[in-house]
C-alpha cells in the first residue's frame, strides 16, 4: 500500500473544490452559502421560541450565536462522514486505475471540509466583531475542538466506506443516522427543553460533548467542560484504531469488490 | 497568555515528532505510531489546560 502525500491530498482538495461547483456562477461560495440559508431557516423558526430558553443570555441575538456555534461544526461533522462513506464508490474510475492510499481520499475530504468550515466561521466572527463581543482565552481552544471532531469524523468515515463498497445500503443508511442523530444533538434546541429522562441519555452523545463545547465558548464565555473532551478523544482514537484495523483486513478486498 | 505558550510548544513539539515518524519510519507501524501519538497530542491539551487555567486562577 502506497502512503498519502501531502501534494497528492492538496491536489484532490482543489479538484473537489473545482469539481463539486463546475459550470456554477457562484462558484466555492455555495459551500458556504447553504450553511448559512439552514441557519437562517432555523433562527426564523425556532428563534423566538428557543431565544427565551437559553439560560444566561435569553434574546434571539443569543440564540443565532448559540445556533451558529452548534451549525456550522456540525455541518462539517456531518458532510465529512456523509461524504466519505461514498468516497471509494465515487473514486472508483482513480482507484482501479492508479494504486493510491485509499486513505487519502478520506483525508481530501476532510480537508475540503476544513476549507469550508474556517469559511464560515470567519463570515461569524466578521458578525461578532461588528456586534462588539468580547473575546476570551477560550477561543484559543477551538482549533483543537475541531480537529477532535474532525478525527471523530475521519474514523467513523472510514467505517462507512469500508462497508459501502460491499453493502451499497450503508450510504443510505449513514443519511439517515446522520439526520436522526442532528436531532437528537441540542443544536437547534436547548437541552432544558426535554425531559430528564432524555437529557441523561443526550449527555452520552459525543456529538452534544462537542457542540458544548463550542457553545459553552461561544455564548456562555466560558471554558469547555474538559473532563468529556478527554473522554471523547479516548473513545475517538480507540474506534479510529479499529476503522483502520478493519480497512487494512479488507483493503485488498475493497480493491478487488470495486 | 501562558496557555498560549503552552498550546504553541505543545502543538509544536506534535508537529515536529509527527514529521520525523512519518519521514524517517518506512514500515507501516508509521500509521499506529502518528494514532498514539494524535491520542497523547489532543489528551494532554485537554488534560493540562485546565491545569495550567487553574495555576494561573482563571478556571
Amino acid at each position: 500500500m502506497s502512503t498519502p502525500s501531502a501534494s497528492f491530498i492538496i491536489e484532490l482538495t482543489k479538484r473537489d473544490f473545482s469539481e463539486r461547483f463546475a459550470g456554477s456562477v457562484l462558484g466555492s461560495l455555495w459551500a458556504i452559502i447553504w450553511p448559512l440559508v439552514s441557519l437562517f431557516i432555523y433562527l426564523v423558526i425556532f428563534g423566538r421560541l428557543m431565544g427565551a430558553r437559553l439560560p444566561g443570555a435569553s434574546d434571539m441575538h443569543a440564540y443565532g450565536i448559540y445556533l451558529a456555534a452548534g451549525l456550522i461544526p456540525w455541518t462539517s461533522f456531518a458532510n465529512t462522514i456523509s461524504r466519505s462513506a461514498s468516497v471509494f464508490l465515487d473514486k472508483k474510475h482513480i482507484i482501479t486505475k492508479v494504486n493510491l492510499s485509499l486513505p487519502s481520499l478520506l483525508l481530501h475530504i476532510n480537508l475540503s471540509e476544513a476549507i469550508t468550515f474556517l469559511l464560515s466561521m470567519a463570515l461569524l466572527f466578521l458578525f461578532l466583531l461588528t456586534r462588539d463581543y468580547s473575546f476570551h482565552t477560550g477561543f484559543l481552544l477551538l482549533p483543537f475542538i475541531y480537529y477532535l471532531q474532525q478525527l471523530l469524523a475521519f474514523s467513523l468515515g472510514l467505517f462507512a466506506a469500508v462497508l459501502t463498497v460491499f453493502v451499497r445500503d450503508v450510504r443510505e443508511i449513514t443519511g439517515v443516522i446522520l439526520q436522526l442523530w442532528f436531532w437528537f444533538t441540542p443544536i437547534v434546541y436547548v437541552l432544558d427543553i426535554l425531559p430528564a429522562a432524555v437529557q441523561r441519555l443526550i449527555l452520552l452523545n459525543p456529538a452534544y460533548i462537542l457542540a458544548e463545547a463550542y457553545q459553552r465558548i461561544f455564548v456562555f464565555s466560558d471554558f469547555p467542560a474538559f473532563r468529556p473532551l478527554l473522554i471523547l478523544t479516548l473513545i475517538t482514537h480507540i474506534f479510529l484504531f479499529f476503522s483502520y484495523v478493519l480497512f487494512r483486513s479488507l483493503e485488498k478486498d475493497i480493491r478487488d469488490f470495486l | 497568555m501562558i496557555e498560549l505558550v503552552f498550546l504553541v510548544c505543545w502543538t509544536s513539539l506534535f508537529l515536529v515528532t509527527a514529521f520525523f515518524i512519518w519521514k524517517r519510519i518506512t514500515e507501516h507501524v508509521k500509521v499506529y505510531l502518528i494514532l498514539v501519538l494524535h491520542l497523547i497530542f489532543l489528551g494532554g491539551i485537554f488534560y493540562f489546560y485546565p491545569i495550567i487555567l487553574s495555576l494561573i486562577g482563571k478556571s
